[in-house]
């Protein structure tokens, strides 16, 4: 087996939509070098895993989706942290409606209203967000059927609609 | 609905904030940054060990798994075994422990039959002299003492033979007297119990036995040893049982003063039949000339190992 044709097999066809997907979710470069670096490592582990998997791209991609919105997630709540060490009143509010620079920026703000979705909404709502990814896509990249990608994905816009509203981004 | 009329229905507010959110580019030196780190993958790929050696890989893999490698995982499993081991150690020194003298009295009462051979030495110097004594069911015994042949059924005693002189006698050996003496005591005459065994000729009221330790860890894992007491404290009685099946095998005897010994070995090998405990079927062979003495002595003793003639002891 040489490593060249599996690299060309299995990562060539996808290492743009794994960079894209990866920079965009997490945007910070520094974060966004560090969960590139993470995805590799797992996928560096489960290599003999990918390479016997019927969609080995798809798994590939869920991988980076996956340690995208964990990072996500993960710097949201180092936020509500900080926030909530630097005043007591906004342990008062709920996090949404706090009025901090950082939700100024409509974009920050829209990843802090992801961060806040269950995992599965949040991972088709990212996938469906980034590339416009059709559902038969979806379901197979995160390993569900393509009905339970769309009932994620109208929960996920129905709640995160809910909380732009309050956040009065929409 | 199909994913074109779907995607009319998903362009709302919501969606154009998220498309906005994550259509705006990358900036290029980040996508450098990654790239290069995929080249730098790329590179690494050659030496995984998925190509390099995949029968090492699988075990490489499988090591990883295995919570043994992991130091937590270890740390329970090692502690998890100490424990285990501690419990399963606690289980057999307690077990061993609950093998009572109760037990091995118990156990005899259970078997059906058995056979007694028993060597008594009345000074250090002297020789030690044989007898032997066959238990069967319903209180029966068959005793044997030099040229003696007596046979006894609930501790009444039947008849009594000669086997040198091949006449009936009137008195049995004071060897079969000792035994119906600790019988008498008995309370059940239906069974022999141990306690008349170990009382039978010198010793009186044994009141109870305790188990000691064996020092030699091979041995005790089969051996039970008892050390039991008498109102006479100069006698020196030890059993010893097998402790699987908790049936005595063995009992010393030995007076301190008077310097008397006995040793009485168990043998369970086979139950004998009905003629061998019948004193008449006895009486009928006896006045014929063609047996020896010997095979008087061992008449309708069937051997356990099959053979036509019976073994002595057997």
């Amino acid at each position: 087996m040489n490593p060249d044709v599996l690299y060309e097999r299995l990562i060539k066809p996808i290492e743009k939509q794994m960079v894209r997907t990866v920079a965009r979710i997490v945007r910070d470069p520094e974060d966004a070098a560090d969960v590139f670096q993470e995805a590799l490592a797992v996928i560096w582990h489960n290599l003999d895993r990918i390479d016997r998997h019927p969609n080995p791209h798809a798994y590939i991609l869920r991988i980076c989706v996956t340690r995208s919105y964990d990072a996500l997630r993960k710097k949201a709540r180092q936020r509500r942290r900080e926030i909530r060490l630097d005043s007591i009143k906004t342990m008062l509010l709920p996090f949404h409606s706090r009025d901090l620079p950082e939700e100024r920026d409509r974009a920050a703000a829209v990843r802090g209203a992801i961060s806040l979705l269950p995992t599965n909404q949040g991972r088709v709502v990212l996938l469906r967000a980034l590339e416009d990814s059709p559902y038969y896509m979806i379901a197979n990249i995160l390993g569900c059927s393509e009905a339970t990608a769309r009932s994620h994905f109208s929960k996920g816009k129905a709640r995160l609609a809910k909380i732009l509203l309050e956040l009065g981004i929409s | 609905m199909d994913d074109k009329k779907r995607k009319n229905t998903d362009r709302d507010d919501t969606m154009e904030a998220l498309q906005e959110t994550f259509s705006a580019g990358i900036p290029e030196k980040l996508e450098k940054k990654l790239r290069e780190m995929l080249r730098g993958f790329r590179q690494d790929l050659k030496v995984h060990p998925y190509f390099l050696n995949p029968k090492k890989y699988r075990y490489y893999k499988w090591r990883g798994k295995f919570p043994f490698s992991r130091p937590l995982a270890r740390f329970l499993v090692l502690t998890g075994t100490a424990a285990a081991c501690l419990v399963i150690a606690i289980t057999l020194f307690f077990d061993n422990k609950s093998a009572t003298w109760a037990d091995v009295e118990e156990q005899f009462r259970a078997i059906p039959s058995c056979t007694v051979s028993v060597y008594l030495k009345q000074g250090f110097m002297s020789e030690p002299i044989h007898a032997q004594y066959w238990i069967g069911k319903g209180g029966r015994i068959r005793i044997h003492k030099e040229s003696k042949v007596t046979f006894v059924k609930k501790n009444e005693l039947i008849r009594t033979f000669n086997i040198k002189t091949r006449r009936e006698e009137g008195k049995p050996s004071w060897f079969a007297y000792g035994i119906l003496r600790a019988l008498d005591r008995a309370e059940d005459l239906e069974k022999t119990t141990l306690k008349s065994i170990i009382e039978a000729m010198t010793v009186e009221n044994v009141i109870d036995a305790t188990s000691i330790v064996i020092s030699d860890e091979e041995v005790s894992r089969d051996l039970l040893v008892f050390d039991a007491e008498s109102y006479d404290t100069l006698w020196f009685i030890r059993v010893w049982a097998l402790r699987e099946s908790k049936l005595p095998i063995r009992i010393l005897k030995w007076h301190r003063q008077y310097d008397r010994y006995e040793e009485i070995l168990f043998n369970y090998s086979k139950e004998q039949p009905e003629e061998f405990f019948n004193p008449d079927a006895f009486a009928e062979k006896l006045k014929d000339q063609t047996l020896t003495e010997h095979e008087l002595k061992y008449l309708f003793l069937q051997d356990p190992g099959g053979r036509s003639f019976a073994t002595p002891g057997s």
